[in-house]
C-alpha cells in the first residue's frame, strides 16, 4: 500500500532539459565523436555515436528524461536523423525559457512568442529551400536517354506517383490507392501502380551521387555504400548502371563482425550465415537457378501459427499391442520431404527455426535450408519469385513454389571460429532488394556503423522525396537569426516613433511588445548557439571566436551583403575583411545540405517538448512509502 | 495460532476538518486542482516510483485516477469527482475546486457546520431555479439548425484542455471535426420511435501533423501488408459492392482453448483434435465460400490454412479485429458476430457493406469499409493524428469529451457562458437576491441574520473563486457592475495594485481588455445608460446589484466565444454544494488500520 507523493517543481524540469541538451553538443557536425556507455551493474558496455542511441541506452529515472526519450524515439523511428538537432534545440530553448520566466515574462506570452518565431524561421527556410535542379544537382540534359519531355517538364511533375514501373507488374493486382495524406483520391491518369506505395522514388534527371555527397554529412564511407547500393537497385530495375531510382525499403543491411572495415559492400539479394556443410552444399548449386519455398515460422514439427493456445495436457493412451514405432515427427518429415522432392525445390527460407534432424535430412537430399531470414526479406522474396508465403510446410503445394533462385558463397569467414562461418549470397531474379554488409574489427562499433548508414540512407530518401533541399552547415539557421533579428529591430522602430497611441489591437502595451522581442531575442541566441557549436565541432575555431564571427556576419548580413558571401567568409580560416576567401573552403562549404522536412519537423517537436515542461508544474509520484522521503525538501505527501 | 497476530483496534478521529494534517492536504488538493483548471493550466507528470510510463495531463479523470490518496475526506471527493465525470465528462475540475472552496471558506466564517449546510442547501436552490428559469443570463440558446454555437461548444471544450498543445487554427479544424464527426452519428429521417446515436471510433496516429486529422464515414481497418499483395484481393476492388461480409467473434485458430482447462485423453486409433478442429474449420470455409462471401472477418486469430483457402477462393481476410470493432461493425453492417464454428452459419448471420478501398495515413495502410446505403449508417471513424503521444492521449481525451458534451446538447439544447462570466453571474445574483431576503429568509430558516450574511459571503466567495482560478500567470480578474461578467488582464498591463479603493473605476478604463470571458460584453458599450462600464477586483466586497441582461437586437450582439455545458456544469454545481455540505458534516471518521 502507498501513498503518493508530491514534488513541486520551480521549473527544476526546464533545468533537467537543459541539463540533457548537452548531451548533443558533441554529436553535432560531421566530426562525431563516440562515447561509451558503461552499465555499473553488470559492466556491459556499448559504443554511441547518435543522439538517440545515446538517450535509449541511459536509465533516466526523471520524467522529463522519459519524456525526452519519447520524443526523440518517435522521431528517430518516422525520420532516422535529425535527433541531435531536436535534442540539442530543446536544451537551448528550455534555457531560453527559463530566462524569459526569471524575467518575469508569463507563460502564454512566451509560448506565443517562441511559436510566432518558430513559424517566422520555418516560412523562411521553406522559401529559401534549395529545389534539387537549382542547386546544381542534376544530370545534363545529353544525358537523360530514352525519358519523354525536357528535363525541365520531368522535374515538375511529382516524382513520387509516377513510377516507370520497371519492374515487372505481371504479378501484382492493381489496387486502388489514395495516396495522399490529405485523402484525396488520385484521378485514373496519374493512378498509382503498386510499386509506388513501396516509395520508391523516380528520379529521372536527378544525380544522385552528387546529392548523396552533399548530404553526406561526415559519413563520407557510409554514404559511398548508401551510393553503391542505388547503382545496384537501378541495375537491377532495368536502367542500366546509372543511378537512378533508391528505394530506401528494399534496403537491408547484415552486420558481420571479425572482418575489417575494407571488407564493407553492397550484394544483390540477401545476406544468410551457414555453416560448413551447408556451404559445401551451396558450392554444388552455385549458377543454377534454383526453385524455393517460403515458410513464415518455424520448420518443425512442433510449431504452431501465432495465437494458437497450444494444449498442454493430451495424453495420448495407446494399447499395449499398439506399439508403431514410428513417431509423428517422422511421419511429418517424410511428408515434407515427398513435397518438396515433388516439386523440385532446392532452397527452404524459413523466417523462424528448423528443427536439426529435418535438416540433415533436407541436406541429404541436396535441398538447403536457411532459418533465421528476416520478414521484410521473405516478402521481397515472395514478390521476385511468385512463391506463396505459408505457415505450415504441410500447406505446400505446386502454386506455394517460386523459381528464378540463385545461391553462391560470397566470403568465407571460417577464421572467426563460430560455426556459422560462411557468408552465402541469395539472389532472386527480378528482386530490387539490395543488402549492404557491414563489417568491422571491432564489434561494438557495428551498431554505430549501421545507426550511421541508415541515416545516410535516410537523407538521401527524404531529399529525393521531398526534391527540395536546405542549404547546410549551419547557413539555414544564420538565415533564420537573421531574420529574426530584423523582425526584432523593425517593431522597435514602430513602437518608439508612434508612441503607442494608434498601436493595432494584439499589440496594446509597449510591455507585451518588449516582453515578445526579448523572447525572440533569446530564442535566436539558441539558433547561434547551434552554428557556434558546428563551428566549434568542425575545428575552425573555439566558442567565443565563433560568437564573434557569427555575430560580425550577422551586421554583414544587414548590411547587404548576400548570404554566400558572407557564409562562406564565416567559415574560411582567415578571417580576413578583405573578403579574399579560401576557395576550398567555400567550395565545400556551399556542397553542404540538409533535408527539409526532417529539420523542420525536429525544430517543431524541439518545442513540443519545451512547451509541454514549460506547462508542467507538480509531479506526482506513487507507490512511495512515505516514511523513505521524509527528508526530501520540496516533496510533501499526500 | 502461532500465525495470529492482535488486531489493532480502530481509530477514531473526531472533528477532522479541525485537524492540521488534514486542512494541510485539503488545501494541497486544492492546489493542485486549481493549477489545472483552464486553458492555461498547467500540466501534472504521474508516474511510479518504480519507473514506467511517465503521464503528463491536466483533466480531472487522468489526474484522479492515477493517484491515490490515504485520506479519507480527500477519497471522497476523487470519488464523487470521478463519478460526475464517467456520466458527464466535463467540469470535473470544477467540482473540485468549488466543493474545496466551500469549505475553505466555510471555515474561515467560523460557522457552525448545521447552519453552513442549511445556508449551503437554501443558495444552492437558489442557484438552480434561477438557472432552470428563462430570463437567467448566463444562458445561451443553441440552434441546432446551425453548425456555429455546435463548433463553439465543441471548441470550448477542447481548448479547456492545454496538454493538447493545438494552434488556434488547430483547435478550430479539431472543433468543425468533431461536431462533423457528431452529426453522422445522428440517425437521418424518421426512425423507429427509439432513437439511437451511433458511434464515432478513433484511430490515433502519431508522428503526423493535427491538420492531418479526418473524419469518414464508415470503418477504418488495420491491414497487414501481406494482404495487399495478394492476388486474391482483386476480385474485391474491381468489382463495385455492395459486398457480403461474414464476422466471427470466436478465436478460429484451431485451437482447443474454447473447451476450456482440464486434461484430455486421446485413445490409439482415434484422430489428432487439432486436425478435427482443422477439418471443422475448412467446413466453415467451405460453406462460407459456398454462400459467396466476399469479406471474412474475425476478432480473433484465423488458421493459415483457413485464410489460405479462402484466399484462394477469392475472400478477402481479415484477421485479429480486436473486440472494440465488434460493435460498430455489428451496426453498421447488419451482420451478428457468429460465436460457433461447428454448426452452420445462418442467413441472417451475413452483413453488408457498400465499398471497400485501401487509404493510407502516413506510414500505416488502413482498409476503408464504406457502409450500406439502406438503412443509413451512423457509424463513423476520426482519425486523430499529432505529432507527440502524450499530446495525441489528451487530443483524443479532449475529443471525446466534446462530443459527449455534444450529445448532452440534444437533450438540453442550452449552453452556459465560459470564461468565468456564469460563476461571476450567479455570485452576483446570489448576492442581490439574498440580501434583500435577508430577514425573511434567515427567520424561515432559523438562523441569525449575521450568520446568514456570513453564509452568503462564503458562498458567492466560492463561486467566485472557480473564476479566479483561470487566471495562473499572476494576471488581474475583474468583475464589471453592471452585467457582472468576469474580465481578465493579463499581468504587465494593469496598473500596480498597491492600495485600491474598492470600488475605484476610473482606472480600469483604458486598461480593461476589449471582451469579458465569454466574449458578449464589449469595453465600448452604448452609453444609453448615461455611463460606460465599471469594474472592481473580483475578490473584494462590492455592493450588491441585479445584473442586467444585454439589451440590443440578436444579430448585432457579438456571438459568445467560450461555452460550457449547461447539463455537465447544473449537475457539476449541485455535486460540488452536496459533496461539500457532506464533509462539513462530518463528525468522526472511523478507520480500520489493519
Amino acid at each position: 500500500m502507498g501513498s503518493t507523493i508530491i514534488n513541486q517543481r520551480v521549473h527544476i524540469g526546464l533545468q533537467q532539459l537543459t541539463a540533457l541538451g548537452t548531451v548533443a553538443h558533441s554529436f553535432l557536425g560531421p566530426n562525431k565523436k563516440y562515447k561509451f556507455i558503461q552499465d555499473e551493474s553488470t559492466g556491459e558496455c556499448f559504443l554511441v555515436c547518435t543522439c538517440f542511441s545515446v538517450m535509449g541506452h541511459l536509465e533516466l529515472d526523471c520524467s522529463i528524461g522519459q519524456l525526452a526519450n519519447e520524443t526523440i524515439q518517435a522521431h528517430q523511428k518516422v525520420f532516422r536523423s535529425g535527433t541531435c538537432c531536436l535534442l540539442f534545440l530543446a536544451g537551448v530553448w528550455s534555457r531560453a525559457a527559463l530566462e524569459c520566466l526569471h524575467r518575469g515574462i508569463s507563460i502564454p506570452d512566451i509560448k506565443s512568442a517562441m511559436l510566432e518565431g518558430l513559424d517566422m524561421c520555418t516560412d523562411v527556410c521553406r522559401s529559401n529551400s534549395v529545389s534539387i535542379a537549382d542547386a546544381g544537382l542534376i544530370v545534363s540534359a545529353s544525358d537523360t536517354s530514352g525519358t519523354s519531355g525536357s528535363p525541365r517538364t520531368m522535374l515538375r511533375r511529382p516524382a513520387l506517383i509516377r513510377s516507370q514501373g520497371s519492374l515487372g507488374n505481371e504479378k501484382h493486382s492493381r489496387i486502388k490507392l489514395s495516396h495522399s495524406r490529405h485523402f484525396r483520391e488520385i484521378d485514373k491518369d496519374a493512378e498509382a501502380t503498386p510499386q509506388s506505395f513501396s516509395q520508391a522514388v523516380n528520379s529521372e534527371v536527378v544525380d544522385i551521387p552528387r546529392i548523396a555527397e552533399a548530404l553526406s554529412h561526415g559519413c563520407a564511407e557510409a554514404m559511398s555504400l548508401v551510393v553503391k547500393a542505388c547503382r545496384l537497385q537501378s541495375k537491377y530495375g532495368g536502367r542500366g548502371d546509372s543511378c537512378r531510382t533508391f528505394d530506401v525499403n528494399k534496403l537491408v543491411t547484415c552486420p558481420l563482425p571479425g572482418l575489417s572495415e575494407a571488407h564493407q559492400s553492397v550484394l544483390p539479394g540477401c545476406v544468410v550465415l551457414l555453416s560448413a556443410e551447408q556451404a559445401a552444399l551451396v558450392h554444388r548449386m552455385k549458377e543454377k537457378s534454383c526453385q524455393a519455398v517460403l515458410i513464415d515460422g518455424d520448420l518443425s514439427e512442433k510449431y504452431r501459427h501465432l495465437g494458437f493456445n497450444k494444449q498442454t495436457d493430451i495424453r495420448y493412451v495407446t494399447g499395449m499391442s499398439d506399439c508403431k514405432g514410428l513417431r509423428e515427427s517422422d511421419a511429418w518429415e517424410d511428408r515434407v520431404l515427398t513435397i518438396l522432392l515433388n516439386n523440385s525445390v532446392s532452397l527452404v527460407v524459413v523466417s523462424g527455426e528448423a528443427s536439426e534432424g529435418f535438416a540433415q535430412c533436407c541436406m541429404r537430399h541436396c535441398i538447403l535450408v536457411v532459418e533465421r531470414v528476416r520478414p521484410t526479406v521473405l516478402k521481397d522474396l515472395a514478390e521476385a519469385t511468385g512463391a506463396v508465403l505459408v505457415t505450415y510446410a504441410t500447406q505446400l503445394s505446386k502454386h506455394c513454389v517460386g523459381a528464378g533462385v540463385k545461391v553462391s558463397i560470397w566470403k568465407d569467414c571460417s577464421g572467426s571460429g563460430r560455426r556459422l562461418s560462411t557468408a552465402v549470397n541469395i539472389v532472386a531474379d527480378g528482386s530490387r532488394l539490395v543488402t549492404v554488409v557491414l563489417t568491422s574489427s571491432i564489434q561494438g562499433k557495428l551498431q554505430a556503423l549501421e545507426d550511421q548508414f541508415w541515416a545516410c540512407a535516410f537523407r538521401l530518401h527524404h531529399a529525393l522525396k521531398d526534391q527540395k533541399l536546405l542549404p547546410g552547415g549551419g547557413m539555414t539557421e544564420l538565415l533564420c537569426v537573421h531574420h529574426l533579428q530584423n523582425h526584432i529591430e523593425g517593431n522597435g522602430c514602430q513602437t518608439n516613433g508612434k508612441g503607442g497611441l494608434s498601436v493595432p489591437l494584439d499589440k496594446q502595451a509597449t510591455g507585451g511588445n518588449m516582453n515578445r522581442d526579448y523572447v525572440l531575442c533569446v530564442m535566436a541566441d539558441g539558433w547561434t548557439d547551434y552554428i557556434s557549436t558546428l563551428m566549434l565541432n568542425s575545428g575552425t575555431r573555439s566558442k567565443v571566436e565563433a560568437w564573434t564571427t557569427i555575430n560580425q556576419q550577422l551586421r554583414y548580413l544587414k548590411g547587404g551583403l548576400s548570404l554566400d558571401v558572407v557564409f562562406s567568409r564565416m567559415l574560411s580560416r582567415d578571417d580576413t575583411e578583405s573578403g579574399v576567401v579560401n576557395p576550398d573552403m567555400s567550395q565545400s562549404a556551399e556542397k553542404v545540405y540538409d533535408n527539409v522536412t526532417v529539420k523542420l519537423e525536429a525544430w517543431r517537436k524541439a518545442l513540443d517538448l519545451v512547451f509541454l515542461v514549460l506547462q508542467t508544474d507538480i509531479e506526482i509520484i506513487t507507490g512511495i512509502d512515505p516514511a523513505q522521503v521524509e527528508s526530501k525538501s520540496n516533496v510533501v505527501v499526500l | 495460532m502461532a500465525r495470529l497476530s492482535k488486531k489493532t483496534p480502530s481509530v477514531c478521529t473526531d472533528n477532522p476538518l479541525s485537524k492540521s494534517e488534514v486542512n494541510r492536504k485539503i488545501t494541497l488538493m486544492r492546489e493542485i486542482l486549481d493549477s489545472s483548471f483552464g486553458p492555461n493550466g498547467r500540466l501534472k507528470q504521474i508516474h511510479n516510483n518504480v519507473g514506467g510510463h511517465v503521464l503528463t495531463t491536466s483533466t480531472s479523470s487522468s489526474l484522479l485516477q492515477a493517484f491515490y490518496s490515504s485520506e479519507p475526506l480527500l477519497k471522497l471527493i476523487n470519488a464523487s469527482i470521478l463519478n460526475h465525470v464517467s456520466r458527464f465528462s466535463d467540469c470535473g475540475l470544477y467540482v473540485g475546486i468549488l466543493c474545496l472552496s466551500l469549505i475553505k471558506h466555510v471555515q474561515e466564517s467560523d460557522l457552525r457546520p448545521s447552519v453552513a449546510i442549511s445556508m449551503n442547501k437554501h443558495l444552492l436552490e437558489l442557484c438552480t431555479s434561477y438557472l432552470k428559469h428563462e430570463d437567467c443570463n448566463c444562458k445561451v440558446t443553441i440552434d441546432l439548425g446551425s453548425c456555429r454555437s455546435l463548433v463553439t461548444l465543441a471548441r470550448s471544450v477542447i481548448s479547456s484542455k492545454p496538454g493538447s498543445m493545438l494552434t488556434e487554427k488547430e483547435k478550430q479544424h479539431i472543433g468543425t471535426l468533431t461536431v462533423h464527426a457528431f452529426l453522422l452519428t445522428v440517425p437521418d429521417g424518421e426512425t423507429s420511435d427509439t432513437v439511437r446515436l451511433g458511434r464515432t471510433v478513433m484511430v490515433a496516429m502519431e508522428g503526423q501533423s493535427v491538420l492531418d486529422s479526418a473524419v469518414f464515414h464508415g470503418l477504418l481497418v488495420d491491414v497487414p501488408d501481406v494482404l495487399l499483395h495478394s492476388i486474391h484481393a482483386e476480385r474485391i476492388t474491381l468489382r463495385p459492392g455492395p459486398f457480403r461480409l461474414a464476422l466471427f467473434s470466436v478465436s478460429l485458430s484451431g485451437d482447443l482453448s474454447a473447451l476450456g482447462k482440464g486434461s484430455l485423453e486421446v485413445p490409439s486409433g482415434a484422430p489428432d483434435p487439432e486436425d478435427v478442429v482443422l477439418e471443422q474449420l475448412l467446413g466453415l470455409g467451405e460453406q462460407v465460400v459456398n454462400n459467396q462471401v466476399d469479406v471474412f472477418m474475425c476478432q480473433r486469430v484465423i488458421h493459415p490454412v483457413l485464410q489460405q483457402y479462402l484466399r484462394k477462393h477469392g475472400v478477402l481476410v481479415i484477421e485479429r479485429l480486436g473486440i472494440a470493432l465488434i460493435d460498430p461493425i455489428v451496426q453498421m453492417t447488419g451482420a451478428q458476430a457468429v460465436a460457433s464454428y461447428q454448426t452452420p452459419i445462418s442467413p441472417e448471420a451475413y452483413g453488408q457493406v457498400k465499398g471497400i478501398c485501401v487509404r493510407t495515413v502516413g506510414p500505416r495502410i488502413l482498409l476503408h469499409l464504406l457502409p450500406p446505403e439502406e438503412p443509413a449508417s451512423t457509424i463513423c471513424t476520426m482519425v486523430v493524428c499529432h505529432r507527440n503521444e502524450t499530446m495525441l492521449n489528451e487530443l483524443k481525451s479532449a475529443i471525446q469529451k466534446a462530443e459527449h458534451v455534444l450529445r448532452l446538447t440534444l437533450r438540453d439544447p442550452v449552453a452556459l457562458l465560459g470564461g468565468g462570466c456564469t460563476e461571476t453571474l450567479l455570485a452576483a445574483y446570489c448576492r442581490n437576491k439574498g440580501t434583500s431576503e435577508a430577514m425573511d429568509a434567515s427567520s424561515s430558516m432559523g438562523v441569525s441574520r449575521s450568520e446568514y450574511l456570513l453564509g452568503l459571503h462564503a458562498f458567492c466567495l466560492s463561486l467566485e473563486s472557480v473564476a479566479l482560478a483561470l487566471d495562473h500567470d499572476g494576471g488581474t480578474s475583474l468583475i464589471d457592475l453592471t452585467h457582472a461578467h468576469c474580465w481578465y488582464i493579463p499581468s504587465g498591463q494593469a496598473p500596480q495594485s498597491g492600495t485600491l479603493p474598492l470600488v475605484e473605476t476610473s482606472q480600469w478604463g483604458n486598461e480593461a481588455p476589449p471582451t469579458c470571458g465569454c466574449g458578449i460584453v464589449e469595453r465600448r458599450t452604448r452609453p444609453e445608460q448615461g455611463m460606460g462600464l465599471e469594474w472592481t477586483l473580483l475578490n473584494c466586497r462590492y455592493p450588491p446589484f441585479t445584473p442586467t441582461p444585454l439589451v440590443g437586437d440578436a444579430t448585432s450582439a457579438p456571438q459568445p466565444r467560450v461555452l460550457d455545458s449547461f447539463t455537465a456544469k447544473f449537475n457539476a454545481l449541485q455535486v460540488a454544494v452536496e459533496t461539500a455540505n457532506l464533509i462539513l458534516g462530518i463528525r468522526f471518521i472511523i478507520q480500520d488500520v489493519n
